[in-house]
């Protein structure tokens, strides 16, 4: 995994392959956008990982859990998914792409 | 051949009770024996407090959703309370307990308390809607799963338990993610 964290402007990109082993470090630089910079402006994260070509469910309980402590700081979090991303996201019932939360179809699944 | 509507429901209710039995002797059962074991260790009754360890963390084990009630789990809770009467009555100066009946009851105990699974799943199949003959009712289910916190640092990977679920038939998945820790506190290899 190759990781570029931008101070200036919130923006993190990522290459590579986010797994197991990747997971902590993708932790700490979104926790860094988050925490530790809490002034940038516009309160806006933005995560590129459109040159991703690996995701992992390690990796992606650490985007969910960075988008959710966002919306809680109130900062938007957007991220720029690779197919590898979304298609993760996709098959463990999540939407990872863009700022959209909940579920990516609306079903009437009530039994 | 359909059953009797009327057999089903006794079946069904028989079922549900004896699960309601088994439940609520787990949970009342833990405090009982989590109470023997720490005041029989106080006052040196070693066997007893070693012997109820083992039943107090399979009915840990059954709080936490990890062991399911059931017939055999009811037995060997009644099973055990009777031992632990024997192996009171013998510390007491009352005649020694059944080594070897001690040693099969306990592995009936770790029989039920196997190690944790990778994860928990529990499945119900949705109630058949009534304006649906039963040769064009498709079977539904509800499939609820609970990854063990350990199942990623163990190798497990849910996106490939997933399709291979999918590919059983059409399949809506939905994610739960609320009980993911802050990211200040996540251990990524737990999930």
């Amino acid at each position: 995994m190759n990781l570029k964290n931008d101070s200036n402007t919130g923006e993190l990109k990522i290459s590579g392959t986010l797994d197991i082993d990747a997971a902590n470090s993708l932790r700490e630089a979104l926790l860094e956008c988050l925490l530790l910079r809490p002034a940038v402006t516009p309160p806006v994260i933005e995560v590129d990982l459109s040159e991703v070509n690996g995701c992992d469910a390690a990796a992606l309980q650490v985007l969910l859990a960075g988008r959710r402590d966002a919306a809680a700081a109130g900062k938007a979090f957007r991220v720029h998914a690779s197919l590898a991303v979304t298609a993760t996201a996709a098959a463990l019932g999540f939407s990872i792409d863009q700022s959209r939360t909940g579920p990516e179809k609306e079903r009437d699944d009530a039994g | 051949m359909q059953a009797n509507p009327v057999d089903t429901f006794l079946q069904e209710a028989d079922d549900s009770l004896a699960e309601i039995e088994a439940t609520a002797l787990s949970l009342i059962g833990f405090r009982a024996f989590h109470t023997i074991k720490g005041s029989g260790s106080m006052f040196g009754f070693d066997d007893v407090a070693a012997f109820t360890h083992h039943v107090e963390t399979l009915l840990d084990q059954v709080r936490e959703g990890t062991v399911r009630v059931s017939v055999e789990l009811t037995n060997v809770i009644l099973a055990a309370a009777d031992q632990i009467k024997l192996l009171l009555q013998a510390a007491q100066g009352g005649s020694p307990v059944n080594a070897p009946s001690q040693e099969a009851l306990l592995a009936r105990v770790r029989q039920l308390s196997k190690p944790a699974r990778e994860f928990v799943i529990v499945a119900e199949e949705s109630p058949a809607s009534e304006d649906h003959t039963p040769e064009d009712r498709i079977k539904v289910w509800n499939i609820h799963f609970r990854p063990d916190p350990s199942m990623l640092s163990r190798g497990g990977n849910p996106v490939l338990l997933f399709r291979d679920l999918r590919k059983l038939g059409e399949c809506v998945i939905e994610g739960h993610a609320d009980d993911l820790p802050a990211l200040a506190e996540m251990q990524t290899d737990v999930c």
